[in-house]
């Protein structure tokens, strides 16, 4: 047990997977993005977090979980559409078992993802009841994970700046999902890609968030310049603390050269047998309409940089996670050291990384956190895992300064979400956020459950206000840019975005005209039924309007139950 | 239902407003766009007198840093990435029209926004909080002083600081000669704002002839969501720069408001620099030059190019810090053949610190 430890590992994982969910389809390709991160993610760290509280390793880690991936977990449909999944997975690699029978190399990996997917579907269906936000309850409850709020739809904000209700209702919406799943207020908050302005802190200070995270740029090009860099949060101006990375410790785990998951002894990716295997066999395994995709079992591994890649060896991989993690510990070790001596007070180290990293594309990476668990715990007395509210708990006079403008995306800014090939969306979101606060005004008294002599009606304009709400919540996510700028699934992002904006358009141009189609209406509720049940277009009032007393909605909430 | 009825990919049509928007993109590249009302158009061509395609629609971009520059964009243009060329500073751009010798129309003006600073603070003060669950103290700042803590620096300087702390090590207020104690000054949210808002505050005289600051500041957002519109109409270009020439505003702060820039070590050298007369400043040119057909088209970042009788070009530019693209297409008379040439250019400049050779005091 560590006693004296000279400063603190702040170990922060980000989930996120925008809200994908078409009912209409009975196949979607672009909803396995949340199968495979519950295969490959969520439920090996969820192990990985049962094995360390098993053994009794006193370990902290700091999670964001988004709220549309909250809004996932929760979802009967997709959780019902990830049993079928993880069931034909279950089927091929049974399959594979049987093909790879005579082949020493393979039989043996075959096997190892039989059990896993069979272990998976365990843990998703008989242990967590298929909601795996149980879950992560039970370890935050457990005391060894903190999970944080993040923006309702991972808005990027500082773009979304032109309309401060628009900000306002990415933060307000994002923690109000967080209460509802964990009962509690969030601590902190992860801002979508890290991207914070000067001025987003006395937002998240009103909406109660005591701390969040900045790139490393951010910190230190903060007015008045921090002292102990980014080894110490900062307090804005307004009282918020903000942490921010340490580039060091990003760069051993994120960097494609020097980065640990690019080693050899790692599984490639990018060698799947949904793409190598005939397709006559692969066929039920893949897209309906004969669309090849990954199936998760990759045979292969990293090698090095050729065309000629070897079979992947698990036991070697583990070694190796093993000594990765070793050498993490050993250079924070020297990390905190140095600065202990120099800053008076224990530094923290904070790394954060996107937790999709760790599983998905990062097959060892769930190992890798277990080891490190480990040797923190048991091989020395240098470092010990924190997370930031215990810091602040500890170190509760800080240093004041407002950190600079800034993301932890290409170049540090905006650039990835404001390019020639994505910046024709902004003028739209604008216009969209503005003609959002304008409606929400113009319904006030509405929103806040004054339904007047014809309740029928009303209830009718309230549903289509709080779509409104959610449409544009929707289009705001900076998945979207994102993808037109990666070049990856442009197509859907596109259409994604054009389908939210119109549908959108169309509710505020109904309310205007008092021609809200019902049946329409309760179509789009039924597809895009995220936040459902909450009351998002109240976030787009002004603050006097907002905080006007609300009178009992109990007629309202009788007839959107009947309504629905 | 019908699918097509629920997923139109058809991009709504937005209602056509005379509006211009800016987002700072990074530390040298902020991202305008803009568009025009009908009947704002319509009144500039009867202003004009002149078709859409013959007006001059310019960006006239404001700074904090510099004197308002023009940049003209085509009447079709609705958005344009600007380079800057210095970060952590304000802009604000007003669209309008070029008519006649330095006449300009403005049809809007867009909302202010501040470039990202892209290297460390010059300013190291050290201001500290202490914000615990159950209480929030008020920032302040704390120096060891030697002896007797009720002579010096504060006095009559720091009306807005609030001396609460100047207890020895004893904890009954004696003290001990060449003893170091420290002595704690609470910050005000007004000294916070005063402190962040230094380069913008307003030429306009409030109550008893003290100069008014801006204070949308902290606690409105800062220091994006400045009032600049108001603040703009105030001053001049000479004034924003004089006001942000490092010394000038500091002084006036520390004068006439008694804030916390002295104390904090923010005058000094700079400020006594700044009385003298002694200035040293450059500017680059960049000159392009080329040839074509004489009757080919050329366009420099869709704006066309006057070729010269014999098919060559030349045309000079004031560089500023940063890049600058250069798209350049030129197209055969007979419009068959259309060549593009991309290249661009950067412009780095470090201003050191001025070096005292003498000791001027």
């Amino acid at each position: 047990m560590n006693k004296k430890p000279r400063g603190y590992l702040s170990l922060v994982l980000h989930a996120h997977l925008p809200f994908v969910r078409h009912p209409e389809e009975n196949y979607f390709l672009e909803e396995n993005w949340l199968f495979e991160a519950i295969t490959e993610t969520y439920i090996p760290l969820l192990r990985v977090f049962e094995l360390l509280v098993r053994d009794e390793v006193d370990f902290r880690l700091t999670m964001s979980i988004s709220p549309t991936l909250l809004a996932m977990f929760m979802d009967p449909l997709l959780q019902g559409r990830y049993v079928r999944h993880i069931n034909k997975l279950i089927e091929l690699a049974a399959k594979e078992s049987d093909r790879t029978a005579y082949d020493p190399q393979f039989r043996g990996l075959a096997l190892m993802y039989y059990n896993r997917f069979v272990e998976a579907r365990d843990i998703f269906v008989n242990r967590y009841h298929k909601n795996l936000i149980n879950a992560f309850k039970k370890f935050q409850e457990a005391g060894c994970l903190e999970i944080i709020a993040s923006c309702a739809t991972h808005g990027f904000l500082p773009n979304l700046n032109i309309n401060e209700s628009s900000v306002k209702a990415q933060i307000a919406v994002g923690i109000d999902q967080y209460r509802r799943c964990f009962g509690v207020a969030p601590k902190g908050m992860w801002l979508a890609e890290c991207g914070f302005y000067p001025g987003l802190d006395r937002l998240l200070k009103e909406a109660g968030i005591t701390y969040f995270f900045c790139d490393s740029h951010g910190i230190m090009n903060a007015d008045p310049q921090p002292q102990f860099g980014v080894f110490a949060p900062v307090y804005c101006p307004s009282g918020v603390a903000a942490f921010g990375r340490d580039w060091e410790s990003s760069k051993q785990v994120w960097s494609a050269k020097e980065g640990y998951p690019g080693d050899p002894d790692y599984r490639e990716y990018y060698r799947d047998i949904g793409f190598a295997l005939d397709f006559e066999y692969i066929k039920p395994y893949v897209h309906p309409d004969g669309i090849r995709v990954n199936t998760g079992i990759k045979y292969w591994r990293i090698t090095g940089d050729t065309e000629e890649k070897a079979p992947y060896n698990p036991q070697r991989a583990a070694d190796k996670a093993a000594v990765h993690a070793g050498n993490f510990m050993f250079n924070r070790q020297k990390q905190i050291e140095h600065y202990f001596s120099r800053m008076g007070r224990k530094p923290i180290v904070v790394a954060p990384y996107d937790a999709e990293l760790f599983g998905h594309w990062w097959f060892e990476g769930p190992q890798w956190i277990d080891f490190l668990a480990r040797k923190i715990f048991y091989d020395q007395d240098t470092i010990e895992m924190a997370t930031p509210s215990q810091y602040l708990k500890e170190y509760s006079t800080n240093q004041v300064a407002m950190p600079g403008f800034s993301s932890w995306g290409y170049k540090g800014f905006s650039e990835f979400w404001l390019e020639d090939c994505n910046d024709w969306i902004y003028p739209y979101l604008h216009d969209a956020g503005r003609l959002m606060k304008e409606v929400a005004s113009e319904n006030a008294g509405l929103i806040r459950g004054h339904f007047g002599r014809k309740p029928l009606k009303s209830a009718l304009r309230y549903r289509a206000l709080n779509q409104a709400a959610r449409e544009l919540l929707l289009a705001e996510a900076s998945d979207w840019p994102f993808i037109m700028k990666a070049q990856t699934v442009v197509a859907y992002a596109e259409k994604r975005i054009k389908t939210h904006l119109h549908r959108f358009y169309r509710l505020c141009n109904d309310l205007k005209e008092d021609s809200i189609n019902e049946s329409w209406l309760k179509e789009v509720e039924s597809r895009d039924n995220i936040f459902g049940d909450m009351n998002c277009v109240k976030y787009y009032l002004d603050d006097h309007q907002a905080q006007t007393p609300l009178k009992k909605a109990g007629p309202l909430k009788r007839l959107l139950k009947t309504r629905r | 239902m019908p699918p097509s009825v629920i997923d139109s990919t058809e991009l709504p049509t937005l209602s056509q407003r005379t509006r211009c928007v800016l987002m700072p993109r990074d530390p040298n590249v902020i991202y305008a766009y803009w568009d025009y009302s009908p009947k704002d158009m319509e009144r500039l061509h009867q202003q004009f007198k002149s078709k859409t395609k013959d007006l001059k629609f310019v960006l006239r971009v404001h700074s904090t840093v510099s004197p308002a520059r023009d940049i003209e964009v085509g009447p079709t243009t609705k958005d344009a990435y600007i380079n800057v060329g210095q970060d952590n500073a304000g802009y604000c751009v007003e669209v309008g029209v070029a008519g006649g010798k330095n006449h300009f129309t403005a049809l809007t003006r867009s909302n202010t926004v501040q470039t990202p600073a892209k290297t460390a603070s010059k300013r190291n003060d050290l201001i500290w909080q202490d914000i615990k669950l159950s209480r929030e103290s008020q920032p302040y700042i704390q120096e060891d002083i030697k002896e007797d803590p009720g002579r010096g620096l504060m006095q009559g300087q720091a009306g807005e600081f609030q001396q609460v702390l100047t207890q020895g090590p004893s904890g009954k207020g004696r003290r001990v000669k060449g003893v170091k104690y420290p002595r704690i000054y609470h910050l005000t949210a007004h000294d916070i704002r005063a402190y962040y808002l230094k380069l913008f505050h307003s030429k306009s005289k409030g109550r008893r002839g003290v100069p008014r600051t801006s204070l949308a500041g902290l606690v409105k957002g800062i220091p994006a969501g400045i009032p600049w519109q108001k603040v703009l109409p105030l001053v001049t270009c000479i004034e924003l720069i004089r006001r942000t020439h490092p010394g000038a505003s500091e002084r006036t702060l520390t004068e006439k408001q008694g804030a916390s820039e002295k104390f904090l070590g923010l005058q000094g050298s700079e400020g006594r620099l700044n009385k003298r007369k002694f200035f040293f400043e450059i500017a680059t040119e960049l000159i392009v030059h080329g040839r074509t057909e004489p009757d080919a088209a050329v366009w420099l970042n869709q704006q066309g190019i006057k070729l010269n009788p014999d098919g060559t070009f030349s045309l000079r530019y004031a560089l500023p810090d940063g890049e600058v693209p250069l798209k350049f297409v030129a197209q055969s008379s007979d419009g068959v053949e259309q060549r593009h040439i991309n290249t661009r250019v950067e412009r780095e400049k470090t201003v050191y610190f001025p070096k005292i050779l003498k000791n001027i005091l």
